[in-house]
């Protein structure tokens, strides 16, 4: 618990500490202060990134040693994943507006975006129906390492095709456009949602575990045993809370994903018109990162103590 | 490898025989496509140049949707006993995988043959280099079916309704592209030789995935 | 997978031949912009969306909207564009816009500002507008 205690200290020390530095940096050349939502939409996309190559390390070590952690492993980093690519998404748009004057356009790299995020919201559904422990590792598991192709792809899209999205400053052939304040400022917010991502990962994997448990705890207690039919004497004990299934069937990222869309396009819609100025639409862009990391947070904390209440 | 196909051949025969007994892909998707064929242009308006400009998109997406459905089908999906006996059999689960797909292919051709007059009809669609349709149709069938079966195998009989044309429908993706950009192609007359090369590369992964995970899927259920 | 070899060697290597194959002819096929060469060159028909950068000292703003000159180094087409322009719109800068062609002139109604993947600060190094926005860039 003290480990998961220090990653979300310094989660949002470091957090702070990118702000800071994102605040510092001065007014870029085209864009002013436009440029600044680049520090928390390219570290989203980053760590969506990491998390579902995690999920292919997770689904791969699955398959090998048949051990359930890494299923385990697998699984919640696909759930943080699909929270970053979400959060890639709508960051994304929110600096489109402003700088391209649209919301969206079908170019490659929006498309195949929106596609990953989609073959991983199968791979949680995939998930959430397959009821035997076994059999839902071993099919998501191979769905996970075939997804994580798509990676390459989505970010050569942007060399392989014309776009409107601009190509890559950092991860490029050749030399980093990109002047040193603003590198600092980069990678600082990079290290930050790196350390983010740990302590979401380590408190979904948490939930995951006590969802387990909770899962053992109802089939062993479906399971007749003969010697059921005699009882011992004892102190009558209250009976545990009823098992609804409600924790057979974890609810995955639907609910919340679900939740801050609609949290997303009430925001979205509000402030339809341009008439919010540069530190307005950066003000949105970092306000909508930190508010849905605190909702995913809140969430899943609120989720381990319910299920140690339940398994407990 | 002669019991591959004999077995994978009587595989798909029983599949259509039950599709022939139940009738649901005639009885029930086909006009459930059509239905939604006729929806559309009451939702965008009957303007008929725009009716014209999306009718071939609109068509390829209801095969690809409703075509998961055909895939989907009660007698294609997995059933535990039916399945069980299978196995117990000694049967190739590529020829089953193989044998499904053949099934739902000629269900899929003829879904999208008989809903083709109907998107012409109701859009007002004409036609230029339709000798091409006779190579892209099939091709567009085996790669949704093949999808189709092993998306059905992944997901279990559970959740497969509304799981299956999840999984499914990103991945359809290049299928729909080649057939739409196809049909755009033999409008403005550019070669679109590189789109059905598209679509026969398509199958052929399709078609080592399925039979490469066939065993697999099939011991994980155990 | 030995039972399967003799389908799924073939089989795959097929696919890497069709898809070496298919990178080079589909590069074309499927556009997000054209370049104004490719405009020019073919009369594009119906709406298409043209890409390239603004040439500087050509925009002249009207009440109904703007009108500049868009180039890819090669080709140079004037646009007319009507309604507002964009908030980062200005001399340099890499524009999409979708329209129609008319032969001379381009007669858009929807813009995009593309930017390119430079952050430059104020006073640290000059705003090199790099290449124009065509299809091969890396």
């Amino acid at each position: 618990m003290r480990t998961g205690r220090t990653l979300e200290v310094g989660a949002v020390t470091t957090m702070a500490g990118a702000l800071v530095l994102s605040l510092a940096v001065g007014e870029e050349q085209t864009m002013g202060n436009l440029a600044r939502i680049l520090f928390v939409h390219v570290p989203a996309a980053w760590l969506a990134y990491l998390a579902f190559v995690i999920t292919l390390l997770g689904s791969a070590l699955y398959l090998i040693r048949k051990d359930l952690r890494w299923d385990r492993l697998a699984a919640s980093s696909a759930e943080v994943g699909v929270f970053f690519t979400a959060l890639t998404i709508a960051l994304g748009m929110i600096w489109g507006k402003p700088t391209w004057g649209v919301w969206w356009t079908w170019d490659a790299r929006l498309v195949l975006t929106a596609i990953l995020l989609f073959v991983y919201l199968g791979y949680l559904a995939l998930r959430r129906s397959i009821p035997d422990r076994v059999s839902r590792a071993r099919r998501s598991a191979w769905l996970g390492m075939v997804a994580v192709v798509q990676i390459p792809i989505v970010h050569f899209s942007v060399l392989w095709w014309r776009t409107l999205h601009q190509p890559p400053t950092v991860l490029r052939p050749g030399e980093m456009q990109m002047d040193p304040p603003f590198r600092a400022a980069l990678f600082a917010s990079l290290f930050a949602f790196t350390v983010v991502y740990a302590a979401l990962l380590r408190r979904r994997i948490e939930v995951a575990q006590l969802d387990d448990l909770a899962e053992e705890a109802a089939a062993s207690a479906e399971r007749r045993v003969a010697g059921a039919a005699v009882t011992a004497p004892g102190v009558p004990e209250t009976a545990p809370p009823a098992d609804t299934g409600e924790a057979r069937h974890r609810p995955g990222a639907a609910p919340f994903l679900a939740a801050s869309t609609l949290v997303a396009g009430a925001l979205v819609t509000a402030s339809q018109s341009s008439s919010l100025s540069p530190w307005g639409w950066v003000a949105y862009a970092f306000g909508a990162t930190y508010a849905s990391m605190a909702v995913y947070a809140i969430w899943l904390a609120a989720r381990q103590c319910s299920r140690a209440g339940v398994a407990g | 490898m002669t019991g591959f196909w004999s077995q994978a051949v009587e595989i798909a025969r029983k599949d259509l025989r039950t599709e022939m007994r139940t009738g649901e892909v005639l009885m029930v998707t086909i006009p459930f496509g059509a239905a939604a064929l006729l929806l559309v242009p009451l939702a965008v308006g009957t303007d008929t140049p725009l009716l014209r400009q999306i009718g071939p998109g609109i068509y390829w997406v209801i095969v690809l949707l409703f075509g998961v459905l055909v895939a989907l089908r009660r007698s294609g999906v997995d059933e535990g006993p039916r399945d069980d006996l299978l196995v117990l059999l000694g049967v190739d689960p590529a020829a089953r995988f193989a044998g499904r797909a053949a099934a739902t292919t000629l269900l899929l051709i003829g879904f999208e043959t008989i809903l083709g007059p109907v998107a012409l009809a109701l859009y007002d669609l004409q036609l230029e280099g339709w000798p091409w349709l006779i190579a892209l149709a099939p091709l567009v069938a085996v790669g949704l079916a093949m999808l189709g079966t092993l998306a059905a195998s992944i997901a279990t009989s559970i959740a497969s309704s509304a799981l299956v044309p999840l999984l499914v429908t990103p991945l359809a993706i290049p299928i729909l592209l080649a057939a739409t950009q196809s049909m755009e192609g033999l409008r403005t007359g550019r070669t679109i030789l590189g789109w059905i090369l598209l679509l026969v590369a398509m199958d052929l992964l399709l078609a080592v995935a399925g039979v490469l995970s066939a065993r697999p899927l099939q011991e994980a259920s155990r | 997978m030995r039972r399967y070899r003799w389908f799924v060697v073939p089989a795959l290597g097929v696919v890497m031949v069709i898809l070496g194959f298919l990178v080079f002819t589909l590069k074309d096929a499927l556009v997000y912009f054209r370049t104004p060469t490719e405009v020019a060159e073919s009369a594009a028909e119906g709406r298409v969306r043209l890409g390239g950068q603004v040439v500087p000292g050509t925009i002249e703003e009207s009440p109904g909207g703007v009108a500049f000159d868009v180039t890819d180094g090669t080709t140079t087409l004037t646009v007319a564009h009507t309604g507002a322009p964009q908030q980062l719109f200005r001399a340099g800068i890499g524009v999409v816009v979708e329209g129609t062609w008319d032969g001379a002139v381009f007669h858009s109604d929807h813009m995009m500002v593309k930017h390119d993947e430079q952050y430059r600060t104020e006073d640290g190094g000059t705003y090199h507008p790099g290449g124009y926005p065509t299809g091969d860039s890396g």
